[in-house]
């Protein structure tokens, strides 16, 4: 599977987004960084066609997601979003059938991935119940057994206990090997350097910096972005980033 | 009892709710039964029970209600059967409604009337009576409170566009702002006409009632409300889905300006069709769905349903209070639903505030 946007822009009021041209292979993952309210979610909604771009267009495999159906939209891509909340009280097993509505009920992978996280116990629990840790995990549960091509997720590792974030880091990995496309919103440098594949930076609606992880989180791009100093060292093949108050002259 | 009832969904286990089903239809069956032994008129009890079985196909030749007993077989039969029956409908298209107006509002505290529909009825019914129109003979304020009720909820929904879509708040307000306008228009006709609000006609059917349905008014009634109900609940997924957000509900592929239209068309056409012939029975709309879910859960896949067999159960037995209050009066129906159901309502929300509607 392949994803491309091509010039995409998006505007309301006098936020402009844009334009963001990049293509995303089988097997990456795309991680998208920037400050607050640099646009990196409406950027990821306009990929899942919650929004509709004011220029450009976003492909998959050739095909503008416009024209598509939103049932085979919903088989390219599954969607992580930052929250979920359930008015009328579905319980935990009523949210992850809601997930499949339109997969076929046989490839469920939904026993394996309960026991894999260990959520049986709050399978007839109220979603709205759980905390905040334990929703995100039913909702990552939820988009991986969708079985897309691609998974966007909303700042996955929000909330989550550091074993419980250990183990969603190492299954978003398993999922770009077993060949699938990843494309994830990060605040936390660290998690995109030791995660990502390629990463995008966005501020204020503009593109900084794309490409691989190594060529774009560097100390000059990290400053044009934030105002604080950056130190980054590579250890054992990894990048460590840290930050530093700037210091005025 | 409430807490065992709760303590009960917390632990459920499968199969439970089968029962709790299984039960329902025998609870209604046994209610709707006796409540034809309640009425104005006494008929005893052995006769009630001949009439009955004097009615069921093959066998009913054998149960002849006896000479001198015609009257009561009328009674039974073109009274109080249509309007046990009606309350049965009317319960349960009202509870399914509210059911699936409260998930596509994703609001807990809606019910179909807010939509309009209540205001529009209320409307053509009044204008009916008002101007004494009688183009449809008997028919016509059913036939007028019907259009001008799908008329109303129409321009809601039109009012509320925005680029092709319906956002649900902007819904929402439009339909209170315009029934507030339209109930504007009804009160201002009652003030104007004071002779038209003093007529019991009026006041029967602003409070709601079963008094007065006929096997022929609601016969269509049931064929429209029963496949309303029946194709809303095969959209329980779909309305699953879109409790947990419109954008989340296209993501997972659910057509969801489609489902809106789907669940307003047949909420508006069933409730619309039962209002036509019962007036405004408030409340049940809003209860019943509630105690649907306390029991099963969220799932439309139950709380459609059983909303329906609630529902039903619940205004057969507001039909029984509302003959047996002040015999030998027929209180309006709708007063009974309101004096059951806000007390009923506000002690549900007390109990539940501990954590199930808790935010």
């Amino acid at each position: 599977m392949r994803i491309d946007l091509n010039s995409v822009e998006y505007s309301i009021g006098n936020f402009r987004l844009g334009p963001v041209t990049y293509s995303i292979q089988d097997g990456e993952i795309l991680g998208i960084g920037g400050p607050n309210g640099s646009g990196k979610s409406t950027l990821l909604r306009i990929m899942l066609r919650l929004l509709r771009p004011t220029g450009g267009s976003i492909s998959i495999d050739g095909v503008d997601i416009a024209d598509m159906m939103p049932r085979d939209l919903s088989r390219k891509l599954a969607y992580l979003p930052q929250n979920l909340f359930s008015p009328l009280n579905l319980s935990v097993q009523d949210v992850l059938l809601a997930s499949e509505y339109s997969m076929d009920r046989r490839s469920s992978k939904l026993d394996e991935l309960i026991d894999r996280y260990d959520l049986g116990n709050l399978r007839h629990r109220d979603f709205n119940t759980l905390s905040g840790g334990e929703k995100r995990l039913v909702m990552l549960i939820g988009a991986i057994n969708q079985g897309s091509g691609a998974i966007l997720m909303d700042e996955p590792d929000t909330f989550l206990d550091v074993d419980k974030e250990m183990q969603v880091m190492h299954e978003i990995t398993a999922l770009r090997d077993s060949g699938r496309i990843v494309v994830i919103i990060l605040h936390d440098l660290n998690k995109l350097a030791s995660l990502c594949d390629n990463v995008l930076m966005l501020k204020s609606g503009k593109v900084m910096a794309f490409g691989s992880t190594k060529s774009v989180l560097v100390p000059d791009v990290l400053e044009k972005m934030y105002s604080a100093s950056f130190k980054v060292e590579q250890i054992a093949g990894m990048s460590r980033i840290e930050a530093f108050p700037r210091i005025k002259d | 009892m409430f807490r065992s009832i709760i303590n009960f969904r917390k632990e459920r286990v499968s199969g439970s709710s089968w029962l709790v089903f299984f039960v329902s239809i025998i609870v209604l069956l046994l209610v709707a039964v006796s409540s034809a032994f309640i009425g104005v008129v006494y008929i005893p009890p052995i006769q009630v029970t001949k009439i009955f079985l004097s009615q069921i196909p093959l066998i009913g030749h054998f149960f002849s209600s006896g000479i001198g007993a015609e009257h009561y077989q009328e009674i039974i039969v073109y009274l109080r059967e249509p309007h046990i029956l009606g309350a049965v409908i009317i319960g349960a298209v009202l509870g399914v409604g509210g059911a699936v107006i409260q998930s596509i509002f994703k609001n807990p505290i809606t019910e179909p009337y807010m939509v309009g529909i209540s205001s529009g009825a209320a409307l053509g019914a009044v204008l009916s009576i008002a101007l004494g129109l009688t183009i449809l003979g008997i028919y016509t304020l059913q036939f007028l409170a019907f259009i001008f009720s799908a008329l109303i909820v129409g321009i809601i929904y039109f009012f509320s566009l925005r680029s092709g879509r319906v956002p649900i708040v902007y819904m929402l307000l439009t339909g209170i702002a315009v029934s507030v306008f339209v109930s504007s228009l009804v009160a201002f006709m009652l003030y104007n006409s004071p002779s038209l609000a003093s007529t019991s006609e009026v006041f029967f059917w602003l409070m709601g009632s079963v008094e007065t349905i006929t096997w022929v008014e609601l016969a269509p009634v049931a064929v429209i409300s029963v496949a309303s109900m029946v194709i809303l609940s095969l959209y329980s997924r779909e309305l699953d889905t879109i409790q947990l957000g419109e954008d989340y509900a296209r993501t997972v592929g659910v057509r969801v300006e489609m489902l809106k239209i789907v669940g307003l068309v047949l909420v508006t056409i069933s409730v619309s069709a039962v209002v036509s012939i019962s007036g405004l029975i408030g409340f049940v709309g809003l209860v019943v769905p509630h105690i649907s879910r306390l029991i099963h859960g969220g799932s439309n896949r139950k709380v459609i349903p059983s909303s329906a067999l609630f529902g039903a159960i619940f205004l057969v037995l507001a039909y029984d209070i509302s003959r047996l209050v002040i015999e030998p009066k027929v209180v309006p129906i709708g007063i009974i639903t309101g004096m059951i159901g806000v007390p009923f309502f506000v002690y549900l929300l007390r109990r539940l505030a501990g954590g199930y509607y808790a935010d």
